[in-house]
């Protein structure tokens, strides 16, 4: 096969099928589907065999997280089998020129989204990146899927359609939050999981009621919940979105009860103190980032040891800041385990075989599916409670 | 989307099909159980869809099973999805999609024509 000539004839048929207005050059693009657990060895051969046809990506492209910690693979529990089936993948795409990011945060947490304007396209196959550069940089993507991106890569490419046409990024819905969301990324993705369940119609909300400011912790909860449970590649909201205009009008419109959320939130708190639960807790899905390690440190403060386990998913990007490397070698000092390039979703370890806590309504999602384990949400509190030992029983 | 001029004998399916865990690309049989041809080999096969489903992993099980001399001899789609048709080209296995009649209504092992952007039921 010729790769370069394959990869223009893949976008050519893609462009016929979603009747796409030609197609648009793209600044960057973000490769997903690259965890050996996913891709297997039919997946393995395809990449190595393009890879030695000397291929090369055409724009900066970045990288899913990968089925492992590249360090700290074997601490993880991931076998050598794996490790090197994996490390197979990675040189695969790194001799195509793709950037070893290992991540689904970095299109827009990681360096080179300062140089990414409104407007721009992009070709991004990780969900939660796609709705949060949409929505909160303004740039533009479709959904893409890992071997549709990596083919944009490789052609410096996409097909025009869908996000990339201004009039698919008009409000379709008004959703009215009342009285408006509470604090919190488990709040927020409980927020976005209700409006992606609308289906359809919610393929581009206009949200009001999410307040004047956000944490990039609840920003990166909603974006990863709308991808994970409906259509929504963009969500509007005053203040928080470059794209969002005054409040439309005539649109169809349905009202979330603010205060309901905040409720499901907290419902299985009191069954955590009963001793009832899992005593694993699952963090960084999305993966954490700096200010999300840093949160989690102060939390975690006057704790000499933790108690249970807690798992903290994480970035080589949020790492290479230092306020992101004290929080960690803080929280490591008192037992928790936090692993970068991964997560628990692409990897075949932690198995949670005796179940796991998460903040994170995706994973909840993704979790049963790839491990067999449905996770029990919880407020971010209860991984403090957990490691503080106020959980009782076994 | 691919196009060839060939003749074979339908598969057909209800469901959207999912390549990655569906189908098991050694033998060319369908092993998804929630799906109505389970069991079936898909090889040699014009195969017959609503749409795929799944893990965009299934287009490089697509191209794998051309190699493996396992794959489908074509595939009709009432609708394309990304997944089916970047496998598809990949393999150089034959595509299309939308056409008239609804290839759904097509019945089990019915000798059928592609050529260009028609399909036309030979018996």
């Amino acid at each position: 096969m010729d790769g370069k000539e394959l990869a223009e004839k893949v976008l050519v048929a893609l462009a016929e099928a979603k009747d796409a207005e030609g197609s648009v050059r793209i600044k960057n693009a973000h490769v997903s589907g690259i965890s050996y657990m996913n891709l297997g060895d039919y997946g393995l051969t395809f990449l190595e065999e393009l890879s030695d046809q000397g291929i090369k990506v055409a724009v900066p492209t970045s990288s899913n997280p990968c089925g492992m910690d590249r360090e700290l693979w074997n601490e993880q529990g991931v076998s050598k089998d794996f490790a090197e089936k994996q490390a197979r993948v990675n040189a695969a795409l790194e001799a195509m020129g793709v950037t070893p990011t290992y991540s689904c945060t970095f299109p827009y947490e990681g360096s080179w989204s300062s140089s990414l304007s409104r407007g721009d396209h992009v070709a991004w196959a990780e969900s939660s990146a796609v709705v949060f550069g949409n929505s909160i940089l303004g740039i533009r993507t479709n959904r893409e899927g890992g071997p549709s991106a990596l083919f944009s890569a490789i052609t410096g490419m996409t097909p025009n359609y869908g996000m990339h046409e201004d009039k698919n990024r008009e409000p379709t819905l008004l959703v009215r939050v009342e009285p408006p969301v509470p604090r919190g990324p488990l709040e927020w993705g409980l927020l976005g999981k209700k409006i992606a369940s609308i289906g359809e119609k919610a393929r581009v909300p206009y949200i009001d009621g999410l307040g004047k400011i956000a944490t990039k912790g609840e920003l990166k909860a909603i974006s990863a919940a709308l991808a994970t449970f409906g259509p929504t590649d963009l969500f509007l909201a005053p203040r928080l979105t470059p794209e969002a205009g005054a409040k439309p009008v005539g649109l169809d419109e349905i009202v979330i009860d603010g205060e309901e959320l905040e409720e499901s939130a907290r419902r299985d708190v009191e069954l955590a103190i009963k001793g009832d639960l899992p005593k694993a807790y699952f963090l960084g899905c999305p993966q954490y980032g700096v200010e999300d390690l840093v949160y989690l440190a102060r939390l975690f403060l006057n704790i000499e040891r933790i108690k249970g386990e807690i798992y903290v998913f994480t970035s080589a990007h949020a790492l290479s800041d230092p306020e992101a490397r004290e929080a960690v070698a803080s929280l490591r000092a008192k037992g928790v385990k936090i692993f970068k390039d991964t997560c628990p979703v692409f990897s075949p370890s932690p198995k949670f075989e005796k179940g796991v806590l998460t903040d994170s309504v995706k994973s909840s999602y993704y979790l049963p599916q790839s491990k067999g384990v449905k996770p029990s949400l919880e407020p971010t509190v209860v991984a403090f409670m957990l490691a503080n030992g106020e959980l009782e029983g076994e | 989307m691919v196009k060839g001029n060939l003749e074979g004998r339908t598969l057909v399916s209800k469901y959207p099909l999912s390549f990655l865990g569906g189908v098991d690309p050694n033998s060319g049989r369908v092993i998804d159980p929630d799906s109505d041809i389970k069991g079936e080999s898909i090889t040699g096969k014009i195969l017959i869809y609503p749409t795929g489903k799944g893990s965009t992993v299934g287009s490089y099980v697509i191209y794998a099973m051309k190699k493996m001399g396992t794959a489908p001899l074509a595939i009709v789609l009432r609708e394309a999805d990304t997944v089916t048709i970047i496998g598809c080209v990949l393999a150089d296995i034959p595509l299309m999609h939308r056409v008239k009649p609804d290839p759904l209504s097509i019945g089990n092992n019915v000798r059928v024509m592609l050529s260009g952007d028609a399909l036309e039921v030979l018996e």
